[in-house]
């Protein structure tokens, strides 16, 4: 096989494009022709070429076109401005005074706070739980209403708590205090802190 | 969610916001793909107008479709297939083709990737061998293009060359022969060159 009839089939060859009879014909004429080896190689060097290839960045317009022609963006990914921040500042501080005022400037400002809760939750409560029992048209909220009464003038509050105010279906309710003191003293009436005697159960009126 | 979170995201995690109507994870998925997408088609049509308006209608069938894509699907599979399908229509019938030429890109100018260790007279060499290699493929016959771009560019074994192209794998061989053979001789200076160095 000579130069002539193996150059049109070198780039068969790289390709594995050939028979395996021709294939074979080939390689052993490229092994005693320097030429023909010379232009494998170069042939071959082409494949090493087309490594260097490089396209073009793709066009910014590309992106442009298509953002065009998509449905209007709900942008998600847009970084929030300052006018969010300022605002979220604002509710924030919002919300620090109105905790403030509720724990601790609201009972300051109040003229007609006699107490802090904790003192006010040892005092008794009057609480409505019923309809009034009595028909003669006297209203529920004429009853007089019935003054706080210090814990420590309690004495046996299990039964105090138990006792209907005439007049309208309402009871005293013993504070949590009074409950737990209950509890440890079985009732036994206690001494007052300025060593007094304890006086009997509170009565109802 | 800010971009550099997009960033992070799997391809599977964008396409289910995309699929949701978020255009930023379909801009995202753009970002990721659109080089090589960009790169298999300017291989393919062997021009940057031709290549721009076909990577604008792979990606906006895309956005079309993506509800029909399985989150667990390879992205860039499937828009290779639709690149592919997309660039093989164009050469076949020369259409779809109505745009209006992009304005500031230098027609098939290749990008710039010389390396900062090169020395300044290698990396003149290393640049005009790129746009020699450049310019050869794309005076290449359209069809034996179609094949480098897809077997040498994209790196798509023979046999699926030939069933993206719907041709015996005879064929797809034969074409690369061809295109080697104008490639030679587009390409003597340098390769000949090359090979007196060795």
């Amino acid at each position: 096989m000579g130069c002539t009839d193996t150059r049109p089939y070198l780039a068969d060859f790289i390709e594995d494009n050939l028979e395996s009879a021709k294939a074979d014909d080939i390689r052993d004429h490229v092994r005693t022709c320097p030429e023909c080896g010379a232009e494998l190689k170069a042939l071959a060097d082409v494949g090493m070429l087309l490594m260097e290839w490089r396209p073009p960045e793709p066009p910014k317009q590309i992106w442009e076109r298509i953002a065009a022609e998509l449905p209007k963006p709900v942008d998600i990914a847009r970084p929030l401005g300052q006018p969010f921040r300022v605002a979220m500042a604002g509710v924030a501080a919002c919300m620090v005074f109105v905790v403030a005022w509720a724990v601790g400037i609201r009972p300051i400002l109040d003229t007609s706070y006699v107490g802090t809760p904790a003192a006010q939750a040892t005092e008794r409560t009057v609480e409505y739980i019923g309809t009034p029992a009595n028909t003669d048209g006297a209203n529920i909220l004429d009853v007089p209403k019935k003054e706080a009464v210090p814990v420590d003038s309690v004495t046996n509050p299990t039964e105090d708590h138990q006792k209907e105010v005439p007049g309208a279906r309402l009871r005293v309710v013993p504070p949590l205090k009074t409950q737990v003191e209950d509890k440890t003293s079985k009732g036994e009436p206690q001494n007052r802190p300025d060593g007094q005697p304890a006086s009997g159960p509170e009565k109802s009126e | 969610m800010f971009r550099r979170n997009l960033t992070r995201l799997t391809d599977a995690d964008l396409v289910l916001r995309a699929q949701r109507g978020d255009p930023a994870a379909f801009e995202e998925l753009y970002r990721r793909y659109s080089g090589r997408v960009y790169a298999l088609l300017f291989g393919m049509v062997g021009n940057t107008d031709d290549a721009a308006e076909l990577a604008q209608e792979v990606f906006l069938r895309a956005f079309r479709r993506i509800g029909s894509l399985r989150a667990d699907q390879a992205v860039y599979g499937w828009l290779r297939a639709t690149a592919t399908n997309l660039g093989i229509d164009f050469l076949r019938h020369g259409k779809l083709i109505a745009y209006e030429p992009l304005e500031g890109t230098n027609p098939n100018a290749p990008r710039d990737i010389v390396s900062p260790q090169d020395d300044p007279e290698r990396a003149v060499i290393r640049q005009e061998t790129q746009e020699a290699v450049v310019d050869a493929v794309a005076n290449l016959k359209p069809a034996h293009r179609m094949v480098v771009a897809l077997h040498h560019f994209e790196g798509m074994s023979v046999e699926e060359v030939a069933t993206a192209l719907d041709v015996p794998v005879g064929t797809v061989k034969s074409r690369l022969a061809r295109a080697r053979d104008a490639l030679r001789t587009a390409l003597a200076p340098i390769v000949e060159g090359k090979s007196g160095m060795h």
